[in-house]
């Protein structure tokens, strides 16, 4: 759990952005929307084990 | 843990998710959540030692750990429905901010429950 969490998910964040942006201007609308879907689902199933550290911590420290 | 450091978190966070919203929305939810999650992660780790010293001190004096627990618990249950539902009434979701709100509100009711239970029979009894 560190900052460069945050930062692999925000580089994968502005990455997706300026591909979905180039793809849109080059007329290819779909593959753009694949491109963003893809690192959507990329990044979620990077928070979803982070969110799963999350709940283990809460479960050891208030004893759920 | 410090200050510094979770304010640094947040500072940066609120920045990157400016960058991204509008261009990408759904991206700019993770951004916000990862630095939630990454904040509330220190900061419990860090208070964990402080709650470890109150239960030593309830046991010290002899008052009942089983109520304590409930309480510890109950916070437990505020932060992760508070975190759930900030995260997404931030976003506009403000219904499904409710429902994560309403669960907390159900869960804690029923871990109450048996503390009810107690009451009453120390009430009845002062009655009699």
């Amino acid at each position: 759990m560190d900052v460069e969490f945050i930062f692999k998910i925000a580089a994968i964040g502005i990455i997706v952005t300026v591909l979905n942006m180039l793809l849109v201007r080059s007329g290819r609308e779909e593959q753009a929307m694949l491109t963003t879907l893809a690192g959507l689902v990329v990044v979620l199933l990077m928070l979803v084990n982070s969110i799963a550290d999350l709940f283990s911590t809460v479960k050891s420290v208030f004893g759920l | 843990m410090e200050l510094a450091k979770i304010i640094g978190i947040a500072i940066i966070t609120a920045i990157i998710c400016l960058v991204l919203k509008g261009k990408n929305d759904e991206l700019c939810f993770a951004v916000a959540a990862a630095g939630g999650v990454v904040m509330l992660v220190a900061i419990i780790k860090s208070t964990a030692f402080y709650l470890v010293n109150v239960r030593n001190y309830f046991e010290q004096f002899n008052i009942n750990t089983a109520s304590f627990s409930v309480v510890l618990k109950a916070l437990g249950i505020c932060y992760l429905c508070q975190f759930a539902a900030d995260l997404c009434r931030d976003f506009g979701q403000t219904a499904i901010a409710g429902k994560v709100e309403l669960a907390g509100k159900c869960l804690i009711l029923l871990l109450c429950a048996p503390l009810v239970g107690q009451i009453t029979k120390i009430a009845a009894g002062y009655m009699v």
